[in-house]
């Protein structure tokens, strides 16, 4: 058990959610720009075509339209996270179908919306590819012929469509096959899932009088929205101010930016204030779902259950743009091996270009498909083994002080305790059983790991006047509930009351860079910042005090927002007296920081070959264990889940209701993806851009009984001990939920989603006949 | 900012007078719950010139019954109003079963049966189970009004017998067809999604057999459905597990399902026989005469 | 087309010109700056634009503004009595219902008009009432416990004759 602390560990309630049960949170819409222009974005309808001419004469001349702009009239610059390889409007070429051509600001909606009836495309086709599969054929259609030249932040290894390929490989393949008493080779799909925030995306530019861009959106990262403007439109980032709203909901959705670069484009070409606001069919067509995938592996195994060798390709499909694609492929791959000791392992991911539109980032980054595939063969194996599927994994399992993939040390690993504790709970057994002559249910496990170290965060805490505290992180809270975690970091360190800290609103002109909130991040990597900054106001604090004391900062104690002279309290200054001495008197307004990066421990080359691996070192490992418990009707493929408890090693739960809320919330968002979540598209159109046919879990969906199980682990280097949570309630949800169903029916489902259809065709398979089990 | 294209708006303050304008401004459209009207309205795909709001007109609303002439509904009755009615529990429980399938609360209240059937998409459930009831609907223009069985009122996806003149006035059900047990089994994406395919039946027994058993379909066809041949094989016959699987094999046989986003045609047709099955076995043990497996 | 209409929004009485094609969630939004009304999938699937419509839950998305003359809205806005909000939004602000917010309005709404007519709901009756109200964020557990938590709290702070609305 951690030792406990004042505010860190306690369940305070969140500090945004009284004004959001109050509906007074201002989102993006909520603030009115009543003199902002309307804009609206033509999406190509193409899904590869040459752009031979876009004429927008007609439409000009539409009453109150006030600016098109095309891809021709825009700088050369080219935006992405990792390869810059994207426009803001296509030029020349376009490459799916959604993608934007043209932009129009106008007076009105309708007059918008006239004006992009009347812009007149001319393509002329070009031939397209949608699957991964296809896009790696010799002699397919190139999406990006000028890969080779674009701008990359890492050693790429690129060719033909495949925009990014990750190795990672350790120990000798070979071998550790040759020494495996059985191998398994197996391969599984998953489908494109959107993030169906239920915010829809928008964002207002103006360009100030001063000749600055002024962003305000809904995004998760201010500062990637201010980089890819600027490196888009060819401006220096100072010149871009971007505000952020209330988000509502990102899941990665949000990481990189959305319609800011576009409305920013508008804005500078008309000298107005311009308004982009996503309509829900252009988030579902425009937005960057979970890639899709392609997983094929092959494991060796020993008779006792250890696992020898494993060798796993990933393909990622990424649409027609890499967008954060090489990243989430990267980080796949290191995922991949799981949370197991195996001596020999190869993993090779390939993010690869589709006429698609473009994937993105989503809850798990990568990580759920690699953990569907490796922990549903990993019940294969059990099966054959006639191993119980937990001590399979038990036996494999990653300790404190074991080695990841590529050679990074585990520095806390809680996953045994995350086994035990959700099994108990979950009530695990082996039986599965008839619940009805025609239902049939079953329990299915699956562990995961992640981390939660990446990248670096800053923070400032400044000392107010009267001796509150400003709290600048950056970060933005999603619904995820960092302001409330940063705040409890904040206030346990500097030793005040929670309500005597203001976390400042998202602005780039004054927040510490953050790359976003993503990556199950914020806790581990800000709130280490968070911690540092308010380290050092304490410092300065008490120098402060001990030089209006004279006397020694030694020889200081603070209690309760008071910092006085051991043995003698009643020479003391409260923090309200610091403040005002600072600000008036002497040593200037307390001014304090943190910067942290995630800078080692490094892979080790001597360990591990390590090829286009867009990340430096990441570090936190976090551990999630779902078992779950399903109920199957036999005849129609139905799948109804009963009852599930996931237990997640976050290192120390800062706000353990918080916690609770991401792993029920991943579960949830976990589930759609299992069961019924698929955005589909035919030649490269979307077909289901709206809440009518593409479906999420209601609450009659989510299982009646789901318990968070918190399992505290401490991590060495996090704040407080604590890591993260925010993706691992989705990763091992669907490979529990299929585990548990290919358990009720003795038959594995190695596609996602288990739609009915699915399932009853496995069963159908298995039992070679074509009508219903049970007929009567 | 309006998102709607403009239009002409009347509310009717009689059936009469909502007939004589439907006739007078042409491209006028009924506006009855709005709900299928405004989705359409809002993304453009239907821009109606002018609205003629009915729910302005009195007495459309009414569920009313009577031992004699039976059931009558209004068409502005809500789904909602129709699931937790006891009379209709009492002698047209399907209609309060499916009644109670339709998406979630809000939209239940919202919606009307009357707007619901019009709009006439395939994947009704109401159509479904008035059909399992043996429902008439009345439509009425300003040259009389006319019935037909409901089951002749759908002619394909989003197209009805009525005409833009007519309005649709009622829904009756037979005072001999009141007392009969059915079922509604239904079949969704996620738990208030429409129907990927749903089956609706009634069962009336007499001395032991199925004087008469009624088999409607949603979601199985360009329209909802009703299965004579399912319904022949059960005519006299004893409910007995043999009877009900060759009717169930004879609905699916009958439907003519399309493969689209939901599922393909060949898996619902599949459901259409596994849930017809359920759905006779749950009413015919609603009748007092369960099947043993 | 100007449809003149008087409703009564959170209590007080408003009389205005809307157009025919105005929708209640645009009226509310844009001319009363009630935006604490959501509009999410903009098809009547989500539940975030319910407001209550003479006590029952509506989708405000899909409704004009013509529809609602002479009824009683309720909007979020409407909840707190003299600055002290309504124990549901207490629940969910306790219990960690709360985490994007923005399905959070309808949804506190939509459990308002259970607990309205049904002050001591099952679990069952919660579900269906809020089963059209959709949350990406939470599960949906933490939801559940607070609209139990604010109808025990309810129930025990509640007299004979409040609470006792016609079913
Ligand atoms: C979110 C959602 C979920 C849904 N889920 C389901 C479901 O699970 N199962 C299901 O069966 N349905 C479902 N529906 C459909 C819903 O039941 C219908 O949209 C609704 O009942 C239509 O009724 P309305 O009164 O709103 O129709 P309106 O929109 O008013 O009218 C629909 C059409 O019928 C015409 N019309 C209406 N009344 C008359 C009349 N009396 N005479 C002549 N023409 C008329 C109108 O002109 C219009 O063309 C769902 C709808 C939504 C929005
Ligand atoms: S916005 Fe109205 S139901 Fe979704
Ligand atoms: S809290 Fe985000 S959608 Fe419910």
């Amino acid at each position: 058990m951690p030792t406990p602390l004042a505010v860190v560990g306690t369940s305070v309630v969140k500090v945004d959610a009284a004004e959001k049960v109050s509906g007074r949170s201002r989102y993006f819409d909520d603030v009115p720009h009543r003199d902002a222009l309307v804009g609206k974005v033509l999406w190509s309808r193409q899904p590869h075509a040459r752009l031979v001419n876009i004429e927008r004469s007609r439409a000009l001349r539409v009453p109150g339209v006030k600016a098109i702009v095309i891809g021709a009239d825009l700088p050369d610059g080219l935006m992405g996270p990792f390869i810059k390889d994207e426009p803001i409007l296509a030029k020349g070429v376009t490459r799916f179908v959604g993608e934007p051509l043209a932009l129009v600001a106008a007076c009105s909606d309708e007059a918008a919306a006239e004006a992009l009836q009347l812009i007149e495309v001319e393509y002329e086709e070009l031939p397209a590819v949608f699957t991964a599969e296809d896009a790696l054929r010799p002699g397919a259609p190139l999406l990006h012929p000028d890969l080779a030249s674009y701008v990359k932040i890492y050693e790429a290894v690129q060719e033909g469509n495949v925009c990014s390929h990750t190795t990672f490989a350790e120990g000798d393949l070979d071998a550790g096959f040759a020494e495996a008493d059985e191998v398994f080779e197996d391969t599984f799909t998953t489908q494109r899932v959107h993030q169906t925030y239920l915010e829809r995306s928008g964002a207002v530019v103006e360009v100030d009088a001063g000749g600055r861009l002024v962003v305000w959106s809904n995004t998760q990262s201010v500062h990637l929205t201010q980089i890819r403007i600027a490196e888009a439109l060819l401006i220096p980032q100072s010149k871009i101010h971007v505000i952020n709203s209330r988000v509502g909901g990102g899941f990665g959705g949000r990481m990189e930016p959305t319609v800011q670069p576009m409305a920013a484009a508008l804005a500078l070409k008309c000298g107005k204030k311009v308004k982009l606001y996503l309509s829900r069919d252009e988030e579902f067509t425009f937005g960057k779902p979970r890639h899709s995938s392609r997983i094929d592996i092959k494991t060796g195994v020993k008779r006792d259950g250890r696992l020898t060798a494993k060798q796993v390709r990933l393909i990622y499909n990424t649409g027609a743009y890499a967008d954060d694609g090489p990243g989430i492929a990267g980080f796949g791959a290191m995922m991949a091996r799981g949370p197991y000791n195996i001596p020999h392992v190869r993993i090779d991911a390939y993010c690869v270009y589709t006429n698609l539109p473009k994937s993105g980032a989503f809850r798990g980054f990568g990580n759920p498909q690699a953990t569907f595939a490796s922990e549903s063969q990993l019940d294969l194996i059990a099966e054959r083994l006639r191993l119980d599927p937990i001590e399979l994994r038990l036996r494999n399992a990653v300790q404190t002080g074991d080695t990841a993939l590529g050679g990074q040390r585990y520095t806390s690993v809680g996953l045994r305790r995350c086994f035990e504790q959700a099994a108990a709970r979950a009530g695990w057994r082996r039986v599965s059983a008839s619940s009805s002559p025609t239902k049939r249910r079953g329990m299915g496990v699956a562990a995961m790991h992640h981390i939660s170290g990446l990248l670096s965060a800053g923070a400032f805490v400044k000392i107010n006047e009267d001796g509150t505290v400003g709290l600048v992180a950056g970060a933005v809270d999603i619904g995820q509930g960092c302001e409330t975690v940063l705040t409890q970091i904040a206030a346990e360190e500097l030793g005040v009351p929670m309500s005597d800290i203001h976390y400042a609103a998202i602005d780039s002109d004054t927040a510490p860079f953050n790359w976003g909130t993503a990556g199950s991040r914020t806790t581990f990597t800000v709130g280490n910042a968070v911690r540092l900054a308010a380290g050092d106001a304490r410092r300065q604090l008490l120098a402060l005090a001990a030089k209006t004391l004279e006397v020694s900062p030694d020889d200081l104690e603070t209690v309760d927002r008071t910092v006085r002279v051991k043995g003698s309290p009643q020479r003391a200054l409260s923090y309200r007296d610091l403040g005002a001495i600072s600000h008036w008197v002497s040593g200037g307004p307390i001014l304090a920081k943190g910067s942290f990066i995630v800078d080692g421990p490094g892979f080790d080359p001597k360990r591990a070959v390590l090829r286009g691996f867009p990340f430096g070192p990441l570090t936190a490992y976090i551990f999630g264990v779902h078992v779950v418990e399903v109920e199957v009707d036999v005849e129609t493929g139905e799948v109804k889940v009963l009852k599930a408890a996931a237990a997640h090693d976050v290192g120390r739960a800062i706000n353990p209701t918080v916690v609770e809320g991401q792993i029920e919330g991943g579960f949830a968002q976990g589930l759609g993806y299992a069961l019924f979540e698929e955005l589909c598209t035919e030649g490269g159109q979307t077909l289901n851009p709206s809440f009518i046919d593409y479906k999420i879990p209601s609450i009659l969906d989510v299982p009646e009984e789901m318990t968070a199980i918190i399992v505290e682990e401490e991590d060495p280097h996090g704040p407080f001990g604590a890591k993260g949570v925010g993706e691992p309630g989705l990763v091992a949800t669907a490979a529990a939920i299929a585990n548990a169903v290919s358990h009720a029916l003795g038959v594995r489902l190695r596609d996602l989603p288990l739609t009915p259809e699915r399932v009853l065709a496995a069963l159908e398979a298995k039992q070679g006949t074509l009508s219903p089990p049970r007929a009567p | 900012m309006a998102r709607v294209r403009e239009f002409q708006y009347l509310e009717a303050t009689s059936v009469e007078e909502a007939c004589a304008w439907l006739r007078e401004y042409g491209g006028a459209k009924v506006f009855a719950g709005g709900l299928a009207l405004t989705i359409l309205m809002k993304q453009h795909l239907f821009e109606p010139t002018c609205l003629i709001n009915i729910k302005t007109i009195p007495g459309l609303d009414r569920i009313d019954y009577d031992a004699a002439t039976g059931l009558r509904i209004g068409p502005l009755a809500r789904h909602q109003w129709i699931a937790e009615s006891a009379t209709i529990a009492a002698h047209y429980p399907i209609l309060a079963e499916a009644a109670g399938h339709v998406a979630s609360l809000p939209i239940r209240r919202m919606g009307t049966v009357g707007g619901s059937l019009s709009h006439a998409d395939p994947a009704t459930d109401m159509a479904a189970a008035l059909i399992a009831a043996g429902a008439r609907l009345h439509l009425r223009s300003s040259d009389g009004e006319r019935t037909l069985p409901i089951e002749e009122f759908f002619l394909d996806a989003h197209e009805t017998q009525l005409q833009p003149d007519e309005l649709l006035t009622g829904i009756s059900v037979a005072a001999e067809l009141a007392g009969r047990s059915g079922a509604h089994e239904k079949l969704r994406k996620n738990a208030t999604d429409i129907p990927i395919v749903a089956v609706s039946v009634t069962v009336a027994l007499q001395d032991g057999v199925l004087r008469e058993a009624r088999i409607g379909l949603a979601a199985a066809a360009p329209t909802p459905m009703r299965c004579p041949a399912a319904e022949a094989l059960l005519r006299g016959a004893a409910p007995t597990a043999a009877s009900i699987a060759a009717a169930a094999a004879q609905a699916a046989r009958e439907a003519r399902p399309i493969s689209d986003l939901r599922a393909s045609a060949d898996y619902r047709r599949k459901m259409v026989r596994v849930l017809a099955r359920r759905a006779l076995r749950r009413a015919v043990a609603a009748a007092g005469l369960p099947i043993p497996e | 087309m100007l449809i003149s209409l008087t409703l009564r929004v959170n209590g007080a009485s408003e009389t205005l010109d809307a157009p025919a094609n105005e929708l209640l969630i645009d009226l509310l939004r844009g001319r009363l700056n009630l935006t604490g009304t959501k509009e999410a999938c903009e098809v009547g699937e989500c539940g975030s634009c319910t407001v209550l419509l003479d006590g029952a839950a509506v989708r405000s998305c899909l409704l004009f503004a013509f529809d609602a003359a002479g009824k009683e809205i309720t909007t979020i806005e409407g909840l707190a009595v003299d600055g002290r909000l309504h124990p549901l939004q207490e629940a969910f602000m306790e219990l960690g219902a709360v985490q994007c917010g923005f399905c959070i309005p309808g949804m506190i709404l939509a459990a308002k008009a259970l607990l309205d007519v049904q002050p001591r709901p099952t679990l069952a009756e919660i579900k269906q009432h809020l089963a059209g109200n959709l949350c990406r964020c939470t599960g949906y557990a933490k939801i559940v416990a607070a609209v139990q938590h604010a109808a025990r709290r309810l129930a025990a702070a509640t007299r004979p004759e409040a609470g006792a609305a016609a079913p």
